[in-house]
């Protein structure tokens, strides 16, 4: 019996299929895309499903140059990196706090910062502009950077204070003795140890903040300070007849998530449910 | 060797409450902070959350109270002119027919998704769950869109189905499917309905792995059971598995209302800040940012002029609407949950 079932059973073979099937139709498209951007127009429209016949390299300097795709990029990789690392400097220590000190308002805190998770972040966007400008941040990076922080707040504050409540106290109480002060204990024990969930933080707000339309769409209004998604659709509206150099930039926007993705899959799966797991 | 005493003290404190020894510490260690913050005046904790709290009230909770307080306002969006007009702002968004369209377009993406992801989405975490011989490339691939944007995503698609560059029409054309041809992009009778599966395109790997984690955490004692008093495969999995997916089913039926009624990049991508062809597929997002800027471009919309004071109103309704409703799933669908916790 055991072996029948180890065996290659029809029903197996079906459901491989089925999974075979999904993968096609999810990675055609991709893969049709990452080749087209190699595709000059003439290929576009008289070789369809083919490869290109010569392949067009120059697409990606284009877009790159041209179409400003250089310093989309460059912006995007300041604004993720800038509001991971604002974020994960706000909400480390606060985390720890809620996670471990005991206090009249910490239950209130927690879902005040937590509740944010279904807060409408259309709303807060074209409020933040007027904001921003009264701040004096208008048309500089911190008016992308400050507000993603604070937008990663709580993903950031339920994943790592879940962890934080993890850790044995003993930890902490061995560095008292030693004659460490709070904040020693927190940065030299405690923020070692919770690095898995500093990681699906980074990730989950990485993401967010890299594939992100609608806050540089309504707060970045020059190309110094734009991100990637709302440079694709620029670029588009300047050179929406030269399919090759758009399907160029939208490879380049895409490319450092994948090979992330590629390279580190199983915490990025982990990752980007965890808002999902946890709730 | 004092060390070890201290091990030693650390491992009792575990055991049998904080000892005095450790109290004592964590009072020098509170006194030393205290020297730092000004004679313990202000507890540590407190510096602790401040920086985090700061930034999120900063630039968070301000600008969302700062929305509310001035959808009560007729303030256009430019200027420092604004008049109080009370509730006239959100009097209008209830007669506004735009408004309820929009409102339409969002449910139906939330219905059309929600089927998808119970049924996609579930069958491809039962699938993964079998573990067949390189289920862990196909997972890898099933979640790819799931990292991509969706303004990537839409060009993607665009690729597929856009009239001039298209690739989708002339696979049919060379099946001999020639009659099934359209304008995915430019038919207002069916371009909701495709974008709609572009967006569950790249959702589908959320609700994927959300349940492949739950199946995972069955115990295989429980279906094996099951199988054992002669239950056939598929009465285990109505009767013991999907009873025992409740939990995740709550939290991805919420993620997926909330997220469904956003939903705007898609949108913007395919269908135009106006939700082409003729408003067919405008959505809750497109109508706030319309309102707010005026038409965006002024493409001839009705709305050329901007009202952001307006826009702020409507926003907040869905919000309140949001709340209530997705307050609401969670409650009733909590009730059903059966955990092993």
């Amino acid at each position: 019996m055991l072996a029948m079932r180890r065996g290659v059973t029809p029903w197996a073979v079906l459901q491989w299929l089925l999974l075979l099937v999904a993968s096609v139709l999810t990675i055609v498209p991709i893969a049709v895309t990452l080749y087209s951007s190699f595709k000059n127009n003439t290929d576009f429209f008289y070789n369809t499903w083919s490869l290109p016949k010569v392949w067009h390299f120059e697409n990606y300097v284009t877009a790159w140059t041209d179409g400003n795709m250089g310093r989309y990029f460059i912006n995007s990789i300041v604004v993720t990196v800038g509001g991971v690392i604002i974020n994960l400097l706000g909400a480390t220590p606060l985390a720890y706090a809620l996670a471990r000190y005991r206090f009249r308002l910490n239950g209130f805190i927690y879902l005040f910062v937590v509740g944010g998770l279904i807060a409408p972040g259309q709303l807060v966007g074209i409020s933040l502009l007027r904001w921003v400008k009264t701040l004096g941040l208008f048309d500089t990076y911190f008016s992308l950077i400050f507000p993603y922080a604070a937008f990663g707040m709580p993903v950031a504050i339920l994943v790592l204070t879940g962890f934080f409540r993890q850790l044995p106290r003993e930890l902490e109480d061995a560095g008292y003795i030693d004659g460490a002060d709070a904040w020693q204990v927190f940065v030299l024990i405690l923020v070692p140890l919770i690095r898995p969930a500093i990681a699906t933080v980074i990730i989950f707000n990485g993401i967010g903040i890299w594939n992100d339309f609608f806050l540089p769409l309504v707060l970045a209004y020059t190309p110094e300070i734009q991100t990637l998604p709302v440079g694709i659709l620029t670029l588009f509206g300047a050179y929406s007849t030269d399919w090759g150099t758009v399907f160029a930039a939208v490879m380049i926007a895409s490319l450092p998530a994948v090979l992330a993705y590629f390279f580190l899959t199983k915490q990025f799966i982990s990752g980007l449910s965890a808002g999902a797991v946890k709730g | 060797m004092s060390q070890k005493s201290q091990k030693l003290d650390v491992k009792g404190a575990g055991y049998g409450g904080t000892s005095t020894a450790i109290k004592r510490a964590r009072v020098a260690a509170d006194d030393r902070q205290g020297v730092v913050t000004g004679r313990r005046l202000v507890p540590t904790y407190v510096w602790f959350m401040l920086p985090g709290l700061i930034l999120y009230v900063m630039f968070f909770i301000g600008p969302m109270f700062d929305a509310f307080r001035l959808s009560f306002y007729d303030w256009p969006g430019v200027g420092t002119t604004m008049h109080f007009v009370g509730l006239r702002n959100f009097a209008n968004a209830f007669g506004d027919a735009e408004v309820y369209t929009a409102l339409w377009h969002n449910a139906q993406f939330f219905i059309i998704v929600f089927i998808l992801q119970n049924t996609v989405g579930l069958g491809l975490a039962l699938l993964l769950h079998a573990r067949l011989p390189g289920y862990q490339i196909y997972r890898t691939i099933l979640y790819l869109p799931s990292i991509l944007s969706l303004i990537v995503t839409g060009f993607i698609w665009e690729l597929m189905l856009n009239p001039q560059i298209g690739l989708l029409n002339p696979l049919l054309q060379a099946m001999g499917l020639g009659a099934l041809q359209r304008a995915w992009l430019g038919d207002p009778s069916i371009t909701l309905i495709v974008v709609i599966l572009v967006q569950a395109w790249q959702w589908m790997g959320l609700p994927m792995v959300v349940y492949l984690a739950g199946l995972q955490s069955i115990p295989h004692e429980v279906t094996e059971a099951a199988t054992i008093d002669g239950a056939s495969r598929w009465q285990v999995l109505v009767r013991i598995t999907f009873p025992l997916l409740a939990a995740p089913f709550t939290i991805l039926t919420v993620f997926c209302f909330i997220a469904m009624f956003r939903v705007f990049d898609i949108v913007y991508v395919l269908g135009g800040p106006l939700g082409e062809p003729d408003g067919s597929t405008t959505t809750l997002g497109t109508v706030i940012l319309e309102y707010a800027f005026g038409g965006l471009g002024g493409s001839g919309a009705a709305n050329a002029l901007p009202q952001m004071s307006y826009a702020m109103a409507i926003g907040v309704l869905s919000y309140i609407l949001l709340g209530v409703v997705a307050g609401g799933i969670m409650l009733v669908l909590r009730r059903r949950e059966i955990s092993f916790g």
